[in-house]
């Protein structure tokens, strides 16, 4: 405060004022500046069009924005048939849908973008022919990744491409950090795979007696890598050369709670497991998805039978890493998670965002099964971890949410 | 011509401050409220320093780069900002019910070409809350609102070169779409 105030003297010199009118074209950009900062990021866009010093303003302020102060938005197909390449964006702070007309239409991606990963705003995507690239839909800018090699027949590939790679990460910014690196879950035996920006291959991560790998998440430069035995591995990128750092045991906890589950025998339930860093432990949460028979009409009138997921329950776990156990954990505070087939990610006190909840989306379009369904992407919601209630925050006309929704935090600078 | 301070603040000690305004009107101030004024302070803190003035109350502090119709607003807003929080002392909450109160029933009597003086004066006078309050005030008249809309209300004209606006439109189409009538 004191050193604030020394800033501005006052000068006795007499004279004209200097600015006692009032246009605003006069307004210095230091204050054009303070009546920018007051408005959410979004808000700041268009006013870049309004003259060159409103642009210079708010690129100023862009440069300071970080986007782990934005909520996520929920990226939607358009609703149209046949446009694959229009999306929705829901901004869930605002509960305001954005449409993006053509979003995906770019040389190089494709008539039908496959979303596989999305992380600080940077979507990971597969073209028709199963080749990965990096875009931000918000910048418009993308990024070319080496080819994916394969041995499906040319043919099946646009199917097929779903098994390719079923989940990437960023372990960076691309916005921030040129030398960023993507780890992908890939193939049928859900192996890992890693390039950096640049490389002309991909580099194995696992070798042939590993496991079979459930979810991926980086966080400062290592990757956490959860497998089908629930043990995790840690990888450091930092150094000139790959090290694997840690590995943490099977999750023997989890038998303890197995005996008072809910769900514990019931066949219609099935289990999507994810590993989430918040600001100071390693989160393990597991979400129970029930199967239901749901009937609906088709447009001749008769009836159809499709199969309905729906979200029931989470159990979250914290890494005890020197114990090196899992410890379950009954509160998240004020944190709010956000979980689908993006980076998972958690925040701390989130703007008009339920605290001690699990924002989930729809992410079970792996199922061989459920590809053939024309039905499917809905089970989207928001689980509290108080009174354990599930509540849905979006409803959509659409029978089959194909894409299926991507939590996406915007990052358009 | 001179304004007189109302209603002093009994909390505060009953020292006057004289402010000068650029055409040429004198205010008398409590001391209290004065020093809610950065610059003032600052200028005030200086001439004891400097030993000039040994009574406070016959100091007359120029401000050559503000006009008495803000500097007026300014006095009131700080009056009212110093009084809510005198008496809410023990209790926030309280204070700020009252103080977002006052502030709405204030941009009532407000034109948005006063905003821009009340800005620039409580900018050069540095007084901190006064200077949040109206840009808040100026976002929210402008969230959601077109780039036409908003040209208007601060009465600027767009200086880019031919296509610049266009690309940048085109560009975040998105971001333009959904906004409130005019």
């Amino acid at each position: 405060m004191a050193e604030s105030c020394k800033r501005r003297r006052i000068s006795t010199t007499k004279g004209k004022p200097k600015c006692s009118s009032s246009s605003w074209s006069d307004l210095p950009t230091e204050l054009l500046e303070l009546i920018l900062k007051k408005l959410s990021f979004v808000d700041v866009i268009p006013f870049k069009a309004v003259c060159s010093s409103w642009r210079s303003a708010a690129a100023q302020l862009q440069s300071q924005y970080h986007s782990i102060h934005i909520t996520p938005w929920l990226m939607l197909p358009n609703g149209q048939e046949d446009d694959h390449t229009s999306r929705c964006f829901l901004n869930l702070a605002e509960n305001k849908v954005y449409k993006f007309e053509n979003a995906f239409e770019f040389e190089g991606l494709g008539n039908d973008p496959w979303c596989v990963g999305s992380s600080h705003g940077w979507l990971v995507i597969l073209d028709d022919e199963a080749n990965p690239l990096v875009f931000n839909p918000f910048s418009r800018v993308q990024i070319e990744l080496p080819l994916f090699p394969n041995e499906f027949n040319p043919i099946m590939i646009h199917f097929l491409r779903k098994k390719l790679i079923t989940k990437a990460v960023l372990l960076a910014d691309p916005s921030r950090c040129k030398n960023f690196v993507v780890v992908v879950i890939y193939g049928f035996l859900s192996r890992l795979a890693f390039c950096k920006h640049g490389d002309t291959t991909w580099t194995n991560l696992s070798d042939a007696a590993d496991q079979v790998y459930r979810d991926i998440i980086c966080h400062n430069n290592q990757l956490y890598a959860l497998d089908d035995n629930l043990s995790v591995k840690v990888w450091d990128f930092q150094g000139p050369s790959l090290n694997e750092i840690v590995t943490i045991p099977p999750l023997t906890l989890l038998k303890d709670v197995d005996s008072t589950r809910k769900f514990s025998r019931d066949i219609r339930v099935s289990t999507q497991i994810y590993l989430v860093k918040t600001s100071s432990e390693i989160l393990f949460i597991e979400r129970f998805i029930r199967k239901s028979f749901k009937e609906l009409s088709t447009e001749d009138g008769t009836q159809t039978v499709v199969c309905s997921c729906s979200t029931k329950l989470f159990y979250v776990f914290k890494l005890n890493l020197r114990e090196q156990r899992w410890e379950k954990v009954e509160s998240l505070n004020d944190q709010v998670l956000f979980l689908g087939g993006n980076q998972s990610i958690s925040f701390s006190g989130l703007d008009r965002c339920k605290p001690n909840s699990i924002y989930f989306t729809d992410d079970k379009w792996n199922d061989e099964y459920d590809t053939e369904f024309s039905y499917g992407g809905h089970d989207v919601g928001l689980f509290n971890l108080d009174d354990q209630s599930i509540t849905h925050f979006f409803d959509s006309d659409l029978e089959k949410i194909d894409p299926p929704p991507f939590w996406i935090t915007p990052n358009p600078w | 011509m001179s304004n007189q301070s109302e209603s002093p603040n009994p909390t505060s000690s009953s020292n006057k401050i004289t402010l000068k305004t650029s055409d040429n009107e004198v205010f008398e101030v409590e001391e209290a409220v004065a020093m809610k004024f950065c610059t003032v302070k600052q200028y005030f803190d200086d001439e004891n320093n400097n030993n000039v003035t040994s009574g406070t109350s016959t100091t007359l502090i120029p401000l050559p780069n503000v006009e008495s119709h803000p500097l007026a607003i300014l006095i009131t807003y700080c009056k009212k900002h110093l009084e809510i929080k005198a008496n809410n002392a023990d209790n926030k909450k309280e204070m700020e019910i009252d103080m977002e109160h006052y502030e709405r029933e204030f941009l009532k009597n407000v034109m948005p070409q006063e905003l821009t003086e009340l800005i620039l004066a409580a900018n050069y006078l540095n007084f901190k809350e006064a200077l949040d309050f109206f840009c808040r005030a100026v976002a929210s008249a402008i969230q959601n609102k077109s780039v036409e809309y908003v040209r208007k209300f601060f009465g600027l004209e767009s200086d880019f070169k031919p296509g610049e606006e266009e690309k940048l439109r085109e560009e975040f189409a998105w971001s333009f779409e959904g906004v409130d009538e005019d």
